[in-house]
């Protein structure tokens, strides 16, 4: 089953850029190691705390976001409609987050941001970028159990 | 609260198909059954008794190192700085270049808490908690900034999207805004193509839409996690845990055994110090590693074309890297 999803994905690779509009093929390297897809400052502007969650892909559904501290098990938290326009912010309104986001987005200048699949930032994850949002990959869409800002900043104390 | 049930129907279908003996990788040309049969052909089995580094997954030849990840993230804040400073707004110095020992590192480090917890000189300071970094030295720049928290103007420069007309914002007291703000400009600097907007009007800054790499590491994680030497490993480690009086059957769920709260409490640190001891003399953590490198080299096997452009761009980037870096005053 996971390998025939890798099949998939490596034929859209090549005809990628070509069929996303507007996505421009940017050098495919390190740096897809991370879900960054968008900019998190374009309108409607969802995500002015540092790591946010949403119930559906492109930064729709409800939302959660909990300011700087993220969480170590999204077992205890709830999506919420934010009514932001356009976003159909109440598709999963009242539901728990956990094992129930489709995408993130990341509000902080200087922090990465992680998404993991099991509680206590462990096991497979997402990392954000600073200011970018994404969908997650198949294996945690609707499996993720925690999030975390990432100390990465060198100096910055993000976590 | 639930806990991931996906799990238990991917591993029933891996352990049918899997096969402990030595694999034969298949070629193209073979359907997606007979690759799924194939099991990857095993790794040496390390013995892990608390300590992972030095060891490393295969898909890290794709990555940039945790070093190079910093260093990367620093050169992206002094270009944000620079570019702020030039509009006469105040941010963050990030500080000096970052070096091997920067603490910044071990959030990067793709094993460190990928199997669950296993250092116990972290566990009995952490229990199941993620580390904290110490507390940045006296005088040294602060914490995490928010976007919300700057001024509006500065998020304006900063972002290069202004709310007011719900688009590019154009000049700032006369002078020009790059396109994408001062983010924009320093992800230009590190050789990102950062313009191109959907239908939608969201602006767009993306790194790569290849992915292929990030699908390969989750798809390696799922399938180690079904393999019956994953599997087996993990009960071993419950017969353990359950001598000590916890019952958890899947390693990754021990930290429910205790509600979250603000920082560890004693009961939460000896269970956490008990499943680190019971994962040393399982060697928990060193049977995954060899399961998870022996599907992920299966799978750079399968995609090795692919990975070859992945591993010229990397090389490529590296070598951008260290030359701005020099460019840059530490």
């Amino acid at each position: 089953m996971g390998l025939k999803n890798m099949g998939r994905r490596v034929a859209m690779v090549g005809t990628t850029a070509a069929l996303m509009v507007g996505v421009l093929a940017g050098e495919a390297g390190a740096t897809s190691t991370n879900i960054d897809s968008w900019s998190t400052s374009t309108a409607p502007v969802r995500c002015a705390k540092a790591l946010c969650l949403y119930y559906s892909p492109n930064a729709e559904g409800a939302i959660w976001q909990n300011g700087e501290a993220g969480a170590g098990d999204l077992g205890y938290w709830s999506f919420a409609n934010d009514n932001a326009p356009g976003s159909n912010s109440g598709a999963g309104a009242g539901q728990g987050v956990r094992n129930n986001a489709a995408s993130a987005e990341n509000g902080a200048t200087n922090c990465s941001m992680g998404i993991y699949v099991y509680p206590n930032s462990t096991g497979d994850s997402n990392v954000l970028d600073p200011g970018r949002g994404g969908n997650l990959t198949s294996n945690l869409r609707n499996n993720e159990a925690s999030v975390a800002p990432l100390g990465v900043q060198y100096i910055y104390q993000c976590g | 609260m639930t806990r991931p049930s996906r799990l238990s129907a991917t591993r029933g279908a891996f352990g049918a198909v899997v096969a402990l003996a030595l694999a034969t990788l298949t070629g193209c040309g073979a359907d997606a059954a007979t690759r799924a049969a194939a099991a990857p052909a095993p790794v040496s089995t390390p013995q892990v008794t608390g300590d992972l580094t030095g060891l490393h997954l295969p898909i890290e030849s794709y990555m940039l190192t945790p070093l190079e990840t910093v260093q990367r993230q620093w050169l992206t804040q002094a270009g944000i700085r620079s570019c702020l400073a030039r509009f006469g707004f105040a941010y963050p110095d990030p500080g000096p270049r970052p070096t091997a020992d920067s603490p910044a590192l071990a959030a990067e480090s793709l094993l460190a808490r990928r199997y669950g917890v296993i250092d116990p000189g972290l566990v009995r300071r952490w229990g199941y908690h993620a580390p904290q970094q110490d507390a940045p030295p006296k005088g040294a720049a602060g914490g995490m900034v928010l976007l919300a928290d700057l001024s509006a103007p500065e998020q304006v420069v900063l972002t290069g999207y202004d709310p007011a007309t719900r688009g590019p914002a154009g000049t700032y007291k006369g002078t020009a805004v790059p396109a994408q703000g001062c983010r924009g400009e320093a992800d230009r600097a590190l050789g990102e193509q950062t313009d191109g907007t959907t239908a939608g009007g969201r602006q767009r800054a993306v790194n790569s839409v290849d992915g292929l790499v990030e699908q390969l590491k989750a798809a390696s994680f799922t399938a180690s996690m079904a393999d019956p030497r994953v599997v087996a490993v993990f009960r071993s480690w419950s017969s353990c845990m359950a001598r000590a009086g916890y019952r958890e059957t899947n390693p990754m769920l021990a930290p429910e055994l205790f509600p979250p709260t603000p920082t560890p409490t004693k009961a939460e640190i000896s269970a956490a110090e008990t499943d680190v001891a019971c994962k040393a003399r399982t060697n928990l953590a060193g049977v995954w590693f060899a399961v998870e490198s022996a599907y992920q080299n299966a799978a750079i096997a399968q995609h090795a074309g692919e990975l070859a452009e992945v591993k010229a761009s990397l090389t490529g980037e590296v070598t951008d890297l260290h030359a701005r870096l020099a460019r840059t005053p530490a």
